[in-house]
């Protein structure tokens, strides 16, 4: 229909002189945008080309430490209860923020592992035998550039202080996993401040250079070699 | 550049070229031409500002939407308002596609 219309706008100008566009055209286009820029709101979900994913994950070294304590994984978004174990890493969705919490085994029910994500929601909300850790934990390095040697990241934490009341979770160190196998710790200077792998690729390859280089130069040369043999005819 | 760079290329290139031929119904081979000149030059470099730059998605799109207006202004020597109105539903075409098959 849209085409249609413009096919019809286009058929007048050839005759007019005067062409405007009708207001339902630029109605039209103003539609187009609405819905590119709702579905937008997803963009940053996208593996563009050029860049590969890799996989994080995080892990509490000292949770042994605590026997008492049953510590869980919460927050959205797509982030349901994770029960963390010792010696395990865990990961989340790439877009989530959680936070461990810790609670009492003797006041943990395992139910909750059971329930929907508005009861979970509730639990976590009006629980006062919970004791958040401050930290919001996010996703790391999810996606690199295609020429990066990086595989994973693994985030350690330690736990510094823990009671009935206080939880403090502190970033210690990052390891960083290369393809070929061979891995890099880098210690957290910051909570803040994320350490880079050394590793990571920086310049362009030759690939990089046709597509980001090479290809847009041939493109203006064509565009201004057209455009200029368009004004030179009669 | 990987194939998928490729695919995402060919495939802005075939979206637009059929956006700009069922409007415009002038000679396909030519419109098919601008297609490439104009995607060659606009894709790497909005890929470049979105994957390197990590510029806002938004003011990527509105840019190429414009850079590319001004391209088939130059190119058709239509009225500009046409060639913007062209340039629009392209890409907002295209970019919808993209969401919709790009690996997640």
């Amino acid at each position: 229909m849209i085409s249609y219309d413009l096919y019809m706008v286009e058929h007048k100008y050839r005759y007019c002189d005067h062409m405007r566009l009708k207001p339902t055209f630029i109605v039209y286009g103003l539609v187009f945008l609405l819905v590119l820029g709702t579905v937008a709101s997803v963009s940053a979900d996208i593996l563009m080309p050029g860049q590969k994913s890799t996989s994080f994950s995080y892990e509490i070294t000292n949770m042994d430490q605590y026997p008492d304590f049953v510590f869980l994984l919460f927050g959205g978004p797509l982030g349901n209860v994770q029960l963390l174990q010792s010696g395990q890493s865990f990961t989340f969705y790439k877009f989530a923020q959680p936070s461990v919490y810790a609670i009492l085994e003797s006041k943990y029910n395992a139910s909750i592992l059971q329930m929907n994500d508005t009861e979970q929601q509730l639990f976590f909300e009006n629980n006062p035998d919970l004791v958040p850790s401050a930290l919001v934990l996010t996703a790391v390095y999810t996606t690199v550039p295609e020429e990066s040697p990086l595989k994973s990241s693994k985030v350690i934490l330690t736990i510094a202080a823990l009671n009935s009341s206080h939880f403090d979770l502190q970033k210690t160190k990052i390891i960083f996993t290369y393809t070929d196998g061979s891995t890099e710790e880098q210690a957290f200077a910051s909570p803040d401040v994320l350490p880079s792998p050394s590793r990571s690729t920086l310049g362009l390859s030759w690939a990089n250079s046709l597509w980001y280089i090479v290809l847009p130069g041939m493109a203006v040369c064509g565009i201004v070699y057209v455009a200029v043999k368009r004004r030179q005819k009669p | 550049m990987s194939s998928l760079a490729l695919l995402a290329l060919g495939s802005t290139i075939a979206v637009e070229f059929l956006v700009y031929w069922v409007v415009l119904r002038t000679t396909p081979l030519r419109l098919f031409c601008y297609s490439v000149l104009i995607n060659t030059l606009t894709l790497p470099l909005a890929n470049f500002a979105y994957s390197s730059l990590s510029l806002n998605f938004y003011l990527i799109e509105g840019v190429v939407i414009l850079s590319e207006s001004f391209l088939l202004f130059l190119l058709l020597q239509k009225r500009y308002l046409l060639c913007l109105l062209l340039s629009l539903i392209a890409n907002s075409i295209t970019a919808l596609i993209s969401f919709l098959f790009l690996p997640f």
